[in-house]
């Protein structure tokens, strides 16, 4: 660590402002007010009608309605966030285990293994590449008439009526798969970044003690890399509540009307607000603003975590992960 | 200790074989992408194959008769990808480097408020308010405009983040009071001295946040109506029209087109992607 | 070595695709001349979605959703128009029905905006949102009379008028009435005739069609299928058989008897098997269109309607189409055009609606320039008798007559049920409950409550009741 030159600060002090201003001046501005707003909208009751618009104080009632608590109104928040919940989770446990074992055969100290440029380099493609893309892309492959199932189908391994899309599971584990292939290269990266900032000399005071290589993955690994994870879990839970270019490209229906095939069953909670956010500004804001406390809770656990960690130093959060994660 | 190698060399053997395949599974779905653009729709129709058709210059006379109606080209949507995608990096890097040393240089009252906020709106996504957002757009008029789309570049708390953690390692305050010293004015120490030492950082970020701002959906969905105006990604989307769905063989070029940018800036930077992958992770 | 390979794939494919750019810009130009459809005439078009200068003092802003009405603007208005009035006229395609209504709210809220429209398209879908707004004007204001509109069909003239004013605010020059298109080879095969008053015979109630759909899955073992979704027979249910709006009076909303028979013909079907329970635009729908029965699936009867039967059948139907009226009239899309409220030129757009959907002349060079299925009897009977020079080549089965079959297709619409809401509904919404209904994830009275559930969630002011 560098020591802060007391001499400087005094004089040059106002220069920092002026640096950092800029930044705080366009936040208040385009993030800031934008989120209040989005506070204040959601308290109003907006209907239009033949384009004929009427906006109405309506307290809480926007909120009361989307979680289905006003009686005749369905809980299209819980079920939207069900929905979405359930393709991260599908994509992020199987994620997570095969980057973790990745990650340890790259970095294991006893099989090393060669070419492991190329490895990180292929895994990790696919995170990069246009998301919209991807999902029409397996869209169009495994589509009834796709080249995929009309060969499962051929070699009778499915039945002829045979369709993922008419499936809530095939539609759904499809979609995950879809962000389990595009993220675990990603969380590999991760963690083997953590597993190398792993003081070496740990692993040879396990390897004195007898240790296998199990227990030295349980033992030393696991909880040292524990920040790291903790990191990779929550951003990728705050990009899964976000989801949105793969379910609202793959498979949803035609009219522009956001909704995931089959059922409505892979609906999102940004394809609701998607939705309404032209024809109900008051309802779209009061879903962005659960979104939003829910965000918060698990931003505030995880800096809370980290805080009491000892390994707090050791952690340092990263930052492309934004927009579209999972 | 025979036994002990020969199990070693098993161990080796199966988790090549295993990555080789995470390799292949990586590779297969552009694989096949290309694969079927070369092909008729009732070729890909009937099944897998792993050759290359004949149909490519008719799927491609194909595609380019569909997209028009649509009010923008592929070639087009790309354009207007990168016309936004460029000054969001440059303005994100830009503007990230000058917060960062701002906050990292400089002692002043609200310095530790200053780096707390950052710190604390990292994890809040612009989805959460897009309403407001959409709104305020309509407010001062800029909606259907890139502006809205570029702008938010200055704040990117992430790409703060980062670049402060690089400061911290890389820039020694010697070297700003040497330019002081100098006579060097602060703006001018900045862009010609700082900024010239930021480079690796600023070239990762760079690729991460054009990366980011090309490949976004959500944003230029809610802001971009005319079509003439629509990025690469809501040409994909288009792709879901009509006109498109009447051919596999369309599909699977129009996708191969719009995947294409990409694929190809990965296998030249992809060394940097991945080093950068793992230096934004944990940086000892 | 692998980075090397996929390397060379890439550069490859751009290789392709550069050659491909100029191949497809070469298409314009050698092209154009031999294969005279309205395609060519959007070929033209260009990519840049407004032409003309909107914030030229004078412009004259059309708004639509894709190049069709550009045909219109430089094949027929220039007969009808002065140069000068034409030259004013900024179209600006929106790309895309789907988003056109958000985008074009938005903007008729601001009259100042230099494109606010002073003519929109508007589709039949949702074209009473409109007609029963403030943002359209009377045609009456515009100079145009009862005489002027007494040839058009009668259901397209209650969709752009507004029932409980009586107003007609927007004029259509399509008219869409509905048909089924059968594939003649495969219906000699499996339906034993390609005779069309026979295979009407065959398929004139739903219970026929769905026994037909049936036998055909049983003698080709699945490979070709009468229909290929239960989807495809929704128009015909809600633009045809309904007897009560989608909501009544008190807003509150109704599922017509005619969408619950619907629903069990759907579920019939599936449970049968027999479609490939598509929905419809999905690219496997429209691939059944062209596989041969035989290796690759295909069905044997497609939904139609004028603009369909000209544009969207492929090569395989060429000479190789029969088409009856099925089991019930109905009608499918169909684009109008309407004056706004705000319109900076009620004369000319007098004009361009007069010469777009009223002079009887005006609409026979319509159906020459784009082989549009015109609304306007006299302009169809002239057609009918001494053809117009349309550049469709399409032919159906025998040269059945494609004018002559939909000639008096028209009579049996009813519109009055037409509502603003009815896209949304009937494409998007009703859809989710005839699939959850048909596949068995929802027994028909929670469908229906789910149904109802999404369209309140929608539009908040239509009660589930």
């Amino acid at each position: 660590m560098k020591h802060k030159k007391k001499k400087g600060g005094v004089n040059y002090g106002k220069y920092g402002l002026r640096f950092i201003a800029p930044f705080f001046i366009a936040y208040i501005l385009f993030s800031l007010w934008p989120l209040l707003s989005t506070f204040y909208y959601s308290f109003f009751e907006y209907v239009t009608r033949n384009l004929h618009t009427t906006v109405e104080f309506c307290s809480f009632q926007n909120y009361l309605n989307v979680l289905g608590i006003t009686d005749g109104e369905r809980a299209y928040f819980l079920t939207y966030l069900g929905n979405t919940l359930r393709l991260w989770i599908l994509n992020f446990v199987p994620q997570v285990l095969l980057a973790l074992l990745i990650a340890a055969w790259l970095t294991s100290s006893r099989v090393r293994l060669g070419r492991k440029g190329i490895y990180k380099v292929l895994v990790y493609m696919p995170n990069i590449i246009t998301a919209a893309s991807i999902s029409l892309l397996f869209y169009a492959l495994l589509s009834k008439f796709g080249p995929i199932m009309s060969t499962l189908r051929s070699w009778g391994l499915i039945s002829a009526s045979a369709d993922i899309m008419v499936s809530k599971w095939g539609t759904s584990l499809t979609i995950s798969f879809i962000l389990f292939w595009m993220w675990y290269g990603n969380s590999t990266l991760l963690l083997i970044a953590g597993m190398m900032g792993i003081n070496p000399s740990l692993y040879e005071a396990a390897d004195i003690d007898g240790a296998t290589g199990w227990q030295k993955f349980t033992n030393v690994t696991l909880p040292l890399l524990k920040p790291v994870l903790l990191y990779v879990l929550v951003t990728s839970a705050i990009g899964g509540l976000q989801l949105y270019d793969i379910p609202a490209l793959f498979n949803t229906g035609t009219g522009g009307g956001l909704i995931g095939l089959p059922d409505d069953t892979s609906t999102t909670v940004t394809m609701y607000i998607m939705r309404l956010h032209a024809s109900d500004t008051g309802r779209a804001a009061a879903v962005s603003v659960m979104l939003f406390i829910i965000t918060l809770i698990i931003s505030l656990i995880f800096f809370r975590v980290f805080r009491d960690d000892k390994d707090y130093k050791n952690a340092r959060a990263a930052h492309h992960r934004k927009g579209v994660g999972a | 200790m025979n036994s002990d190698l020969r199990a070693l060399r098993r161990r080796k053997v199966i988790r090549h074989i295993v990555l080789i395949l995470l390799c292949f599974l990586s590779l297969l779905p552009f694989y096949l992408m290309f694969v079927n653009a070369t092909r008729t729709s009732n070729e890909i129709k009937a099944g897998i194959s792993f050759l290359f058709g004949s149909n490519l210059s008719e799927n491609l006379r194909n595609f380019a008769e569909a997209q028009v109606g649509l009010g923008v080209t592929v070639l087009g949507a790309m354009l207007n990808s990168f016309k936004i995608a460029l000054p969001f990096t440059i303005l994100s890097v830009y503007f990230s480097a000058l917060t960062a040393y701002g906050i990292y240089a400089y002692n002043f009252k609200l310095k530790k408020f200053a780096w707390g906020f950052i710190m604390a709106v990292m994890m809040v996504p612009t989805q959460v308010f897009a309403i407001g957002y959409y709104k305020f757009m309509i407010q001062i008029n800029l909606i259907d405009t890139y502006w809205p789309l570029i702008i938010p570049a200055i704040t990117t708390p992430a790409v703060v983040f980062f670049m402060r953690q690089y400061l911290q390692g890389a820039l020694s305050l010697e070297i700003v009071e040497a330019a002081r010293i100098d006579g060097s004015g602060e703006f001018h120490t900045f862009n010609t001295i700082i900024l010239p030492l930021m480079k690796p950082a600023l070239a990762t970020q760079a690729i991460f946040q054009f990366v980011y701002c090309w490949n976004n959906l959500f944003m230029p969905t809610l802001i971009i109506s005319s079509s003439a105006k629509k990025t690469l990604t809501m040409f994909v989307q288009m792709l879901t029209a009509e006109s498109f769905r009447a051919d596999y063989g369309v599909v699977f070029i129009g996708l191969a087109i719009t995947i294409l940018p990409m694929f190809i800036m990965y296998f030249i930077l992809s060394k940097f992607i991945v080093e950068g992958v793992s230096l934004g992770g944990v940086k000892e | 070595m692998k980075k090397l390979l996929t390397l060379l794939l890439a550069a490859a494919m751009m290789l392709c695709l550069l050659a491909g750019c100029g191949s497809s810009g070469k298409t314009d130009t050698t092209e154009t001349p031999k294969e005279e459809t309205p395609a060519t005439s959007e070929t033209k078009v260009p990519e840049n979605t407004i032409t003309g200068d909107p914030s030229a003092k004078d412009a004259f802003v059309v708004w639509g959703w894709n190049t069709d009405y550009v045909t219109i603007l430089e094949k027929v208005l220039p007969k009808y128009l002065s140069a000068e009035e034409l030259a004013r006229v900024v179209f600006v395609n929106a790309g895309g029905s789907d988003y056109y209504q958000d985008k074009i709210d938005e903007i008729l809220a601001d009259p100042t905006n230099d494109l606010y429209p002073d003519i929109m398209l508007l589709e039949v879908g949702y074209v009473q949102k409109y007609v029963q707004s403030d943002y359209l004007q009377d045609v009456s204001a515009l100079g145009i009379t009862k005489d002027d509109m007494a040839n058009m069909y009668q259901y397209n003239l209650d969709l752009g008028t507004d029932v409980a004013s009586g107003s007609t605010k927007a004029l259509f020059w399509q008219a869409t009435p509905g048909c089924i298109q059968l594939r003649a080879d495969l219906a000699e095969k499996y339906l034993g005739t390609t005779d069309a008053a026979a295979l009407q015979e065959k398929l004139n109630t739903w219970d026929k069609v769905a026994a037909v759909a049936k036998q055909v899955n049983e003698a080709s073992s699945g490979k070709v299928k009468l229909l290929s979704g239960y989807d495809d027979l929704k128009y015909i249910f809600a633009n045809g058989a309904r007897t009560q709006a989608w909501y009544d009076s008190n807003d509150t909303l109704v599922v017509d008897d005619a969408m619950l028979q619907y629903m069990d013909l759907s579920k019939q079907l599936y449970t049968d098997n027999s479609t490939f329970n598509t929905n419809m635009w999905s690219p496997e729908w429209a691939a059944l269109k062209d596989g041969d029965g035989v290796d690759t699936e295909a069905c044997i009867a497609f939904c139609g309607c004028p603009w369909y039967t000209y544009w969207c059948l492929t090569d395989t139907w060429s000479s190789n189409c029969i088409l009856i009226q099925g089991p019930q009239s109905f009608y499918w899309g169909g684009t109008g055009l309407a004056a706004t409220t705000n319109c900076s030129d009620s004369e000319l757009a007098g004009k361009i609606l007069r010469y777009t959907a009223c002079d009887d002349q005006a609409m026979i060079d319509i159906n020459s320039a784009n082989g549009d299925f015109v609304n306007n009897k006299a302009a169809i009977s002239y057609i009918e008798k001494n053809g117009s020079g349309t550049t469709s080549t399409f032919k159906c089965y025998n040269d059945q007559p494609i004018v002559g079959f939909f000639t008096d297709k028209c009579d049996g619409i009813n519109a009055t049920l037409a509502k603003g809401e009815d896209q949304k509904i009937c494409e998007v919404l009703f859809p989710v409950a005839v699939t959850s209904y048909a596949n068995g994830s929802a027994d028909q009275k929670t469908a229906v409550a789910n149904f109802k559930a999404s369209v309140h969630d929608m539009y908040s002011y239509l009660k589930v009741g």
